[in-house]
């Protein structure tokens, strides 16, 4: 288990799940589930079904549980200020197909406050997307686009669902050179080995029976 | 199978699609109608008595006229991907049919799709010619000319906008700026002129380039992300337009032929439909909201912020309607302020009882009309 933790202030910054239940009509993803991760570097593995982009879900506060609460740094992830210290890029997120890419660019911008342009463009080559309709993107351009929105707003805390699914090599590079660096909390769910797997990682490994630490 | 029978299946199982989006959407007009596609049948039947008769005034014939036309387009459009079966377009493509033959297939699912629209004129016509053939060798080409001229320009717009309605932009100038221009000057020319007019007006339409719609900067934030859905999808909100300008229509029709003693209730059921068939839009936004439920929800906006600026939003698609019923000057103060109620409570409703959001304008309603019997 990875020792190091990220501060703010004099403060250990903490994702937290305290007491989480979630049911999705009989069949129990999360009962009484409590986790602390205070590590920088964290990466969710897991069989299919066993609820690693649900966790996901949960920490950006895009389901709301049952019973029990998320929290970063002590505070709901459901409240919406929260949410502009959080980035998420997950296929379950889907980008309004309508808009074009530079549309989403900078609505997304717009509604967080932060600018448009950011260095994660250019690294991917998405200028010259721009003017396509996001549902015309190709797989691997689509992630990259999500990608750039999760990370545009510089959050505290990004979680990023399969993060390598469909980027070829040069992108590949690009995104381990991202989580590398990234100065705040970075939380993957993905069964594959990539930058972030190593020994400053912290692992969870979900099982249908609950969570088990490495 | 033939190639005929195949795009009528294609087109039949369009159609079911269409009319079962349609129940999901639970646009007001649908919901407040179960019975509006019989009625439909029967507003031909009721135009045609002022569309052919030579006699009938300007402006009635002229707003029955264009009624009758936005109707037959906007029939043929809104059912055009199945008339054409775009869905499938590579695979017929692929079929080894003449390219005339799949034009003619087009046409005749086209007359299938618009069927009496545009087959009770050209009935109607032949029956006027049938019936007068003994008195037209008799008769001088002025005098036959506008007996005729009527039911001989019905049949061709009527055909032509269904024609456009598949392959051309929408005819803005001859099929919105025209006949409005027309309906405030109708006295100022005779019928043929106006007639003239209108066909000169398409022609001049047919030169010009067609207009590229691009959005401009302005606005930003959640108002642009509902109106690039809503130029990216136009369907739902276009049907809904053009349903209030057809209810419009017909009831200013109805307006000038009913005595003045029924006129304000006249009134009063257009500010009820126009009300809820605006608030209406709430259900695009709600339902776009839905569908990027994920992505909305990972934005730091409140619930309450979204809610606010999607009203908002149906209120300003609203303000053309709202221009027409002002300029038209049906309604007395009451019915304003009854369109304001219904308005809000259609919008109330939609956000707080979801698919049974038309319980609470027709409330709305019944406390209106006991008020209004109470007090006076």
């Amino acid at each position: 288990m990875a020792t190091n933790s990220l501060y703010e202030n004099g403060q250990v910054i903490v994702l937290e799940f305290d007491q989480i239940a979630l049911h999705y009509d009989a069949r129990v993803i999360f009962e009484q589930f409590s986790l602390a991760i205070p590590q920088p570097r964290v990466v969710i593995s897991g069989a299919n079904g066993t609820g690693k982009t649900t966790l996901l879900m949960l920490a950006a506060g895009l389901i709301a549980p049952q019973a029990g609460q998320v929290t970063f740094n002590g505070e709901s992830v459901l409240s919406s200020q929260v949410k502009k210290q959080i980035g998420i890029s997950a296929t379950k997120v889907a980008l309004p197909g309508f808009l074009s890419v530079k549309a989403l660019l900078e609505f997304h911008a717009g509604q967080f406050g932060c600018s448009a342009e950011h260095a994660l463009i250019d690294d991917f080559k998405l200028k010259q997307y721009f003017a396509t309709k996001v549902a015309d993107l190709s797989l691997g351009n689509y992630k990259k686009l999500s990608l750039v929105t999760a990370v545009m707003h510089q959050p505290q805390l990004l979680l990023l669902d399969e993060p390598t699914n469909g980027l070829d090599e040069q992108s590949l590079l690009v995104l381990n050179s991202l989580i590398s660096d990234y100065p705040g909390q970075v939380v993957i769910a993905s069964h594959q080995s990539m930058a972030a797997d190593s020994a400053d990682v912290r692992h969870i490994a979900l099982k249908r029976e609950g969570v088990t630490h490495t | 199978m033939s190639y005929w029978s195949l795009r009528l299946d294609i087109y039949h199982q369009s159609l079911r699609q269409w009319i079962n989006s349609l129940r999901q959407i639970s646009l007001g007009l649908v919901a407040l109608f179960p019975l509006a596609l019989p009625a439909l049948a029967l507003i031909p039947l009721l135009a045609m008595n002022v569309l052919l008769d030579a006699k009938s005034e300007n402006l009635l014939y002229l707003q029955t006229l264009w009624a009758y036309l936005l109707l037959c387009f906007g029939w043929v459009r809104l059912q055009r991907e199945g008339i054409l079966a775009s869905q499938f377009s590579n695979y017929l493509h692929s079929l080894p049919v003449s390219s005339s033959y799949k034009k003619w297939t087009d046409l005749g699912v086209m007359l299938y799709a618009s069927n009496i629209l545009i087959g009770l004129p050209l009935v109607m016509l032949l029956m006027m010619l049938y019936g007068k053939s003994d008195e037209l060798a008799a008769l001088s080409l002025s005098t036959i000319a506008s007996e005729l001229i009527p039911a001989i320009v019905l049949v061709f717009l009527s055909s032509y906008y269904a024609l456009v309605a598949l392959y051309r932009p929408f005819p803005w100038l001859s099929l919105l700026v025209f006949p409005l221009l027309s309906v405030l000057f109708a006295g100022h020319l005779a019928k043929g002129q106006w007639l003239t007019l209108w066909c000169a007006f398409l022609f001049i339409e047919r030169q010009l380039p067609a207009i590229r719609f691009n959005l401009p900067d302005w606005p930003q934030g959640l108002w642009r992300l509902f109106i690039e859905a809503d130029v990216q999808q136009p369907k739902s909100e276009a049907l809904r337009q053009f349903s209030f300008l057809l209810l419009f229509l017909l009831l200013q029709i109805c307006f000038e032929q009913v005595n003045p003693d029924v006129k304000p209730y006249a009134a009063s059921i257009l500010s009820f439909v126009s009300a809820v068939l605006m608030a209406s839009g709430l259900l695009n936004t709600q339902r776009l909201t839905a569908q990027w439920q994920y992505y909305l929800g990972s934005l730091p906006l409140s619930g309450m912020r979204l809610q606010v600026s999607a009203c908002a939003y149906v209120l300003m698609k609203a303000l053309p309607a709202l221009l027409l019923l002002a300029i038209s000057q049906m309604f007395l103060v009451q019915h304003w302020i009854n369109w304001i109620l219904f308005f809000v409570t259609t919008l109330m409703g939609i956000l707080l009882l979801a698919h049974r959001y038309l319980l609470a304008p027709i409330v709305m309603a019944i406390l209106a009309i006991t008020v209004s019997v109470v007090v006076g």
